[in-house]
């Protein structure tokens, strides 16, 4: 999969294979299943503690919660739309939705990072050897791909 | 008859300074989201140039932790709110 920035038209121009679509078309659903489960290792890793203390930060989540939630949401349904639309091979993006597919991309390696205990190292892998490891290292160098492209446009660059 | 200005009955002037805590957002180290995508972010959220932005990186990256930006509770406990829905780890502390 591959984003370029055009000047010309403002948008992110994105290509992508077929083989590859069908395994960035799970994301939006992995994504989703998340979310049901409150007392997921995942679900500490996307919710985290913001507060040391207990109390307060049980008052930090009862107010934030819902509203990451929510926009997490929006980022599923946005990237959905995209890979709908790349079933033919490309589309354009506009910046909302090159950012949640960078967010939701995002919270997809993190999530599949937590489920094999991959914060418990300095480092990645370069060279991931299972395929929980490749995944993430894919997704990964698709979510660099797409805020290199994102750094191009006139909101980072003025 | 004296020349001092007459005080008015009842008035005074009192100087006051409301004091209003700050606290700090911290972003802690991962070894999961990339170093791009962690400049993005606070390029984005906070308005940080680039350079600025790198730097915190960096120092997130060799220190494990970096104050990213200080703000009244309020403003600060929102930072986190966004940091999280980016998938950074944040947290607050008082200043």
């Amino acid at each position: 999969m591959s984003f370029t920035f055009s000047a010309a038209t403002g948008q992110i121009e994105a290509r992508v294979d077929a083989h590859e679509l069908a395994v960035l078309k799970a994301i939006p659903a992995y994504l989703a299943s998340i979310e049901s489960d409150s007392d997921d290792v995942v679900h500490e890793r996307l919710y985290p503690a913001a507060y040391a203390d207990e109390e307060e930060d049980r008052e930090f989540r009862r107010l934030s919660h819902s509203d990451i939630q929510r926009a997490r949401e929006v980022d599923r349904s946005r990237l959905t739309s995209v890979l709908e639309r790349l079933a033919a091979g490309r589309t354009t993006l506009t910046e909302d939705e090159a950012e949640s597919s960078a967010r939701a991309m995002g919270a997809a390696r993190l999530a599949i990072a937590a489920r094999h205990g991959m914060f418990e190292v300095d480092e990645l892998p370069r060279d991931p050897v299972t395929p929980h490891g490749t995944i993430v290292s894919y997704l990964g160098a698709v979510q660099v791909d797409l805020i290199e492209a994102l750094n191009q446009t006139p909101a980072m660059t003025s | 008859m004296s020349d001092a200005p007459e005080r008015q009955r009842g008035t005074s002037t009192i100087d006051q300074t409301v004091v209003i805590p700050v606290w700090n957002v911290v972003v802690w180290d991962d070894p999961v989201n990339p170093m791009s995508y962690v400049v993005w972010v606070l390029r984005k959220l906070f308005g940080y140039d680039e350079p600025m932005a790198t730097k915190l990186m960096l120092d997130v990256h060799h220190k494990g932790r970096v104050i990213v930006t200080s703000a009244p509770r309020e403003r600060a406990e929102l930072d986190v709110t966004r940091l999280h829905h980016h998938g950074l780890w944040a947290t607050l502390e008082r200043g």
